[in-house]
């Protein structure tokens, strides 16, 4: 084996390998003036300097995959076209990219999540505006925590171990053509109705889409999934790599009930999944499907299918999918965010027909939206039940 | 490919998969309770079938395959 390679970190992205196809995403920053693209190249190499874990390429020897120290220039595109992930970028499991006034960062979620994501793009971004507007960003070395324990989490809740779970039952997810939206509302609206229902904001938000989905698809009973952040309960504060957990919950909206009546029981149930116990209980019972694929001897193609047939049967898919990143930039900064003019954030739809990834900048709530259903007027619904519900619009269109 | 051979064929994946003897299996048996396979062997063995007959079974038409018999019926009407 080559020196500084390593199946350290495999595993928690390993289920990437058995999606259906690979995940590849992008946070895209509008600036407030035009990019300049030497300043970001070396706001780039300035941060790939500190950040072993984000300069390393994927290798495989049989059935193995490894990763190890990527050595190649790491470029930055002068395009916001998306590069092919590893194949265009020299290994690298990213690729950054500015065009007039965007900078985009695109990667392979095998490697990072959204958080884990944010991280290293706010400190490019703060190399940058230290070199293009004179701040000052202190910029620390961007460590990883070890990979989490995988079989002391699954000792800890035997009863999540697999067992003859085939009767869940599975929503049928539409899977035509992905088609772009967005949704920008006023932040400090759905915040005051959240209140007055006496909910969390995210809460709120996920109800009211709920509301429109309902119309949307046509149907009384809406699935959806989301996912919390597991680094705190796990014990690994500062992991780069995909560390969450995710939740399913249905939304019963026969008789067309009034927000407040069905949104307190969607709120108990997310409040419970922020509890700690109750997250690690959920990660063990996801990883340990993970845990098992893995074990298989057979080839990636095999696990793959299992992995996917699985997730069916376990009742997995949902109508649509809410991922709340909330600030972008981490550790959250007003200096930085002044520079920042926009934000959108596009993760493909997994097991669900609609995806919505939710962002918070500068006093908005901005949803970015990938929908496979094939139908017509999302923006438009979306905007009536938003506004019936006293929450300002500022966007709400198809991006095609 | 006749139902004989195709059952021949699944058995074959059964002993590969789940180390279940040949002899041990018969078109009634149960993949559940008689053959005590899990929801991991059998989703291996759906996985398998699909590569030796060439076809994709959807996610939905999972949940009808109790039996061996189950599984031999729907690959008769599918394989050449």
């Amino acid at each position: 084996m080559s020196a500084g390679r390593s199946a350290a970190y495999i595993f928690q992205g390993v289920m990437y390998f058995y999606r259906p196809a690979r995940i590849y995403c992008r946070y895209q920053f509008k600036m407030q003036d035009q990019v300049e693209p030497e300043l970001l190249q070396q706001a780039l190499d300035s941060v790939l300097a500190r950040a072993d874990y984000c300069r390393q390429r994927l290798v495989w020897e049989g059935r193995d995959a490894f990763l190890e120290p990527n050595d190649q220039p790491c470029t930055v595109a002068r395009s916001a076209a998306w590069r092919k992930i590893p194949e265009e970028t020299n290994g690298y499991l990213f690729s950054l990219s500015c065009e007039g006034d965007k900078i985009c960062m695109d990667w392979d979620h095998f490697l990072m999540d959204g958080r884990g994501m944010s991280r290293m793009v706010t400190q490019v971004l703060q190399e940058y505006t230290n070199r293009r507007y004179g701040t000052e960003f202190a910029c620390p070395k961007l460590s990883c925590s070890p990979p989490y324990d995988v079989e002391a989490l699954l000792d800890r809740f035997p009863s999540c171990r697999t067992k003859n779970d085939m009767q869940g039952q599975t929503v049928q997810t539409y899977e035509g053509e992905c088609r772009r939206a967005i949704l920008r509302l006023e932040k400090a609206g759905l915040v005051r109705r959240a209140l007055d229902c006496r909910v969390k904001p995210f809460t709120c938000l996920t109800a009211l889409l709920c509301q429109g989905l309902q119309q949307y698809l046509g149907k009384d009973t809406v699935t959806y999934s989301y996912s919390v952040d597991t680094r705190a309960a796990i014990g690994a504060p500062d992991a780069m790599y995909n560390c969450v957990a995710s939740f399913q919950g249905q939304a019963e909206l026969a008789g067309d009930p009034a927000l407040a009546e069905y949104a307190g029981k969607m709120d108990a149930e997310i409040r419970s999944s922020l509890e700690p116990e109750h997250q690690l209980y959920r990660m063990a019972q996801q990883m340990s499907w993970v845990y098992e694929v893995t074990k298989l001897k057979a080839p990636l193609k095999i696990k793959s299918r299992v992995f996917q047939m699985g997730e069916y049967i376990s009742g997995i898919p949902a109508d649509f999918w809410i991922s709340y990143l909330g600030d972008p930039v981490v550790p959250a900064s007003g200096e930085l965010m002044q520079y920042i003019k926009g934000f959108e954030v596009w993760v493909p739809p997994d097991g669900a027909s609609l995806g919505f990834e939710v962002g918070s900048v500068n006093g908005e709530i901005i949803l970015c939206i990938q929908d496979k259903t094939a139908r017509s007027g999302l923006p438009e619904i979306l905007r009536k039940v938003m506004e019936q519900e006293g929450i300002p619009v500022f966007q709400a269109e198809n991006l095609g | 490919m006749n139902r004989t051979e195709i059952i021949e064929q699944i058995k074959a994946i059964l002993e590969d998969v789940a180390e279940l003897p040949p002899e041990e299996v018969n078109e009634d048996s149960v993949l559940m309770d008689d053959l005590d396979l899990s929801s991991m062997e059998i989703l291996t063995i759906v996985a398998d079938v699909e590569e030796a007959f060439g076809l994709r079974i959807p996610e939905k038409d999972l949940r009808s395959f109790v039996t061996i018999s189950d599984l031999a019926d729907y690959l008769v009407e599918r394989v050449d």
